[in-house]
């Protein structure tokens, strides 16, 4: 469903994305993982063309990113780290502007919004303006709009970020069920338990390369840990396994600091 | 700690000027040159002025006074407002406040950091504009360096007054209402209240000063009667009189009014320093909720299903969010209240104009009036049309990762600003052709012209508002006055010559000669026609054609 080849992305000098190939099948979840600045939010901007490559192939649903993007963009959905949207219409107003946009039937779409608003808890507030909403009720609004289009291919960019575990328990559920009727889901995030709950394979990036793929049990055999969690895992492959010590000299460096 | 928070906020500036991208030195380089470039004008403008004034007999010395202390007035007026509505964003609203409330900084430092920080948002373009108006008026009287030097030292004192002045009076409305309401309300009233002004002043008919001898003589009389100040308790009136007391070297007129301005601005700004702490959290506080919430159902566009059912689902769904958005952020429409105050007064002078009794003047007249009507569409383009793709914000990614091609939405978009601004621009020319009472060849030549305008004026806006995005600012106003603004501003208005140019010779040989002459010479008709189409197709579809690749382009 998802295929990259080769993917290079450059900021003038510095390389975001270096050489990473990936395939992800339909009805699979990915796990998308890796430190900040790895190059995970770069990738996924090219995969729902927001970000041009600076050389590579990239395909979604079959169709290139670059050259038939509009087809690649009718059947993906983005879920963005950041909920940006128009904060002067409500949430209902949102969704029928995305359902106009991705060409739905107004009708079916009416329906599916209220199911999905009831779903995340927003029909009470569906008729006042997003402005006034919190980060975790902002995210919620988007999480419906991109669900509403009814995508063959679902992008997400730490879902997690402001929801409440009740809300997050739901969102986990619904990506599961979604999952199995067929969708397939780029998941990055640093919330590792979901990565584990979730995704049949897992990816890991480290300086715009991908470093390690596999499922679950496939990646501790490549780390030569086999009782090892996800964290400890993704530890190892980033680098990041001497954290005692950097706590050992940060404890010395701050003793020595009179506040 | 002041002292670090000073630094940062300077640290701040110096980044977003010179280390964002390689690309910023044309801009910057373009922006001063086109500042140079505004500022010489008003140069020339006001000394042209000021020469004329100041050589009328008795008068004029009292004219040049009356003037600055008009100048100052406005100013004065300009500023209290301006920072009312910067504080509200820099005091309240701004992104920087969550950080530095939360850290163990005293509230009188962070008032006194963003007093700073308004107070130069808002003080920087009324000092630019009053160095060429103080140097004309220096260059007209022969002023010595002193004078110069003094101007620096009373525009200080006077920028502080009401600056403290609009701080403090936006900090205690903070306590009682919400930002967004005040700044709406506020933004609002200093509209309708300058508008109201504007008409007020034109329907006066200040012209018919000049008409009546007897209200010429009254009016010298009265100006001689006004030797005085204009309002003598209003620092403005102190301003200008110590700048005329050190420009004709009247020192104790200089000496006394500067220590009214100083002592002013000493307890103003104390004033500011003691009252805005103990208000500043409180209204922050009432700051972070959001506007009130939207308990009635809202309705618009309810009965708009035939609009539905005619035109295409996305073209539909973004006419229905670009029109929900406009009518509900009332910093996008107030604006219109201006502009419309403008073209009821630019209708009305024509009616004014005593052209009846000149046939050949009046179609002159007229031939001119397209252009001008062209302008004031330029200034409603600049301000509605121009902003449109950047006013996208930051939420452009849902366009931009939806199917809709960047092509699509700017067609879309072009056709949804192009229908109110193709009607306004009709209705005016159609009034002015009514009020002058000209033929209708004059007539079909200035409906076609304006139609013309009106797509070139709407394409130009959506190609070049393309081209320079501006999607991290969220304030239409300050995207129609950024460098892209500018540069749109002045294509516009070469095109606007342009055209009338090409138009010019075809009626003038109509009205000159024999109109049948281009039945024997089709080429006189037919080259100027050749000339606009191709003209227009190129402001029309280059600046689309470039927009598009560049908003392609654009990285998000």
């Amino acid at each position: 469903m998802i295929q990259v080849e080769n993917l290079y992305k450059n900021y003038g000098k510095i390389k975001a994305v270096q050489n990473l190939s990936l395939v992800i099948h339909p009805g699979e979840i990915y796990g998308f993982l890796g430190p900040n600045g790895a190059g995970k939010t770069t990738t996924i901007k090219i995969l729902t063309g927001l970000l041009l490559p600076t050389s590579g192939k990239v395909k979604v649903g079959g169709f290139d990113i670059v050259h038939e993007s509009k087809y690649a963009k009718q059947i993906t959905s983005l879920i963005p780290d950041r909920p940006y949207v128009y904060e002067k219409l409500t949430p209902i107003e949102y969704l029928n502007f995305l359902s106009g946009i991705y060409q739905l039937n107004r009708h079916d779409s009416q329906n599916i919004s209220l199911k999905y608003l009831d779903l995340f808890g927003l029909m009470r507030w569906k008729d006042e303006l997003i402005e006034g909403f919190s980060h975790g009720m902002k995210q919620k609004v988007v999480m419906a709009g991109a669900l509403l289009t009814q995508p063959k291919i679902l992008i997400i960019d730490e879902p997690m970020v402001g929801l409440d575990p009740q809300s997050a328990k739901l969102v986990k559920e619904i990506f599961n069920q979604l999952a199995k009727q067929g969708l397939t889901i780029l998941l990055s995030t640093h919330t590792l338990d979901i990565v584990e709950d979730l995704c049949a394979r897992i990816g890991i990036i480290r300086s715009g390369e991908l470093i390690a793929e596999g499922s679950l049990s496939e990646l501790r055999t490549r780390a030569k840990n086999s009782n090892g969690n996800l964290e400890e895992i993704f530890l190892q492959f980033t680098g990041e396994t001497d954290i005692q010590k950097k706590l050992e000299y940060l404890n010395n460096q701050t003793s020595n600091i009179n506040v | 700690m002041f002292k670090l928070l000073l630094k940062t906020q300077f640290i701040r500036i110096f980044h977003s000027i010179f280390k964002n991208q390689a690309k910023n030195w044309i801009r910057i380089f373009g922006g001063v040159g086109l500042g140079v470039l505004f500022l010489s004008g008003i140069y020339s403008l006001v000394f042209f002025a000021l020469k004329h004034f100041y050589y009328v007999p008795i008068l004029g010395p009292i004219l040049i006074g009356k003037l600055l202390s008009l100048i100052f007035l406005t100013f004065f007026a300009l500023i209290l407002f301006s920072n009312i509505i910067y504080t509200i964003s820099t005091t309240y609203l701004s992104d920087d406040l969550m950080l530095l409330n939360s850290l163990p900084i005293d509230h009188k430092d962070i008032v006194l950091v963003k007093f700073l920080e308004t107070w130069v948002d808002s003080s920087w373009m009324p000092i630019l504009v009053f160095i060429p108006i103080l140097g004309a008026y220096g260059g007209v009287c022969h002023a010595s360096i002193a004078f110069y030097f003094w101007c620096g030292v009373i525009l200080l004192f006077f920028l502080i007054i009401p600056s403290a002045v609009g701080f403090t009076l936006t900090s205690l409305l903070m306590c009682f209402f919400s930002a967004r309401k005040v700044r709406d309300l506020l933004l609002l009233v200093s509209l309708l209240a300058f508008c109201s002004v504007f008409v007020i002043l034109r329907l006066s008919h200040p012209e018919n000063i000049l008409k009546s001898t007897q209200a010429m003589q009254s009016w010298v009389l009265y100006l001689q009667g006004l030797k005085g100040g204009t309002a003598p308790f209003l620092p403005s009136d102190w301003a200008s009189s110590a700048t005329m007391g050190a420009l004709f070297g009247r020192w104790n007129e200089f000496k006394i009014n500067l220590i009214f301005l100083l002592l002013a601005a000493v307890l103003c700004f104390g004033m500011c320093w003691v009252i805005n702490p103990i208000f500043f959290f409180k209204g922050w506080c009432n700051a972070q909720e959001g506007n009130p919430v939207f308990r009635k159902k809202v309705k618009y566009f309810k009965d708009a299903n035939i609009l539905e059912k005619l035109l295409p689902k996305s073209f539909y769904a973004m006419l229905v969010k670009d029109y929900k958005i406009f009518i509900r952020d009332s910093a996008q429409w107030s604006q219109l209240l201006l502009l419309l105050s403008l073209v009821v007064v630019y209708l009305y002078n024509y009616q004014k104009l005593p052209l009846n009794d000149y046939a050949g003047l009046k179609n002159v007249v007229y031939f001119l009036s397209i252009g001008f009507t062209g302008f004031i569409v330029t200034a409603i383009t600049t301000r509605y049309v121009f902003p449109n793709i950047s006013l996208e914000g930051k939420a452009f990614w849902i366009l931009k990762s939806s199917p809709i091609s960047v092509k699509e939405l700017m067609i879309e978009k072009g056709i949804i600003a192009f229908f109110p601004i193709f009607f306004l621009s009709e209705i005016t020319i159609i009034f002015s052709a009514w009020i002058m009472k000209v033929d209708h060849f004059m007539l079909i030549i200035s409906l076609i012209t304006m139609a013309v305008f009106s797509i070139g004026l709407t394409s130009l806006g959506i190609g070049m508002g393309a081209t320079f995005t501006y999607f991290k600012i969220d304030n239409a106003p300050k995207i129609s006055t950024s460098f892209g603004g500018l540069v749109y501003m002045m294509i516009s208005v070469t095109f606007i010559f342009l055209n009338l140019i090409v138009e010019a010779n075809p009626v003038r040989i109509y009205y000159l000669r024999n109109p049948d002459i281009f039945l024997k010479y089709p080429w006189e008709f037919f080259i100027p026609c050749l000339t606009l189409i191709f003209l227009n197709c190129m402001f029309i579809v280059l600046p689309v054609w470039w927009g598009c690749k560049k908003l392609n382009e654009q990285e998000i």
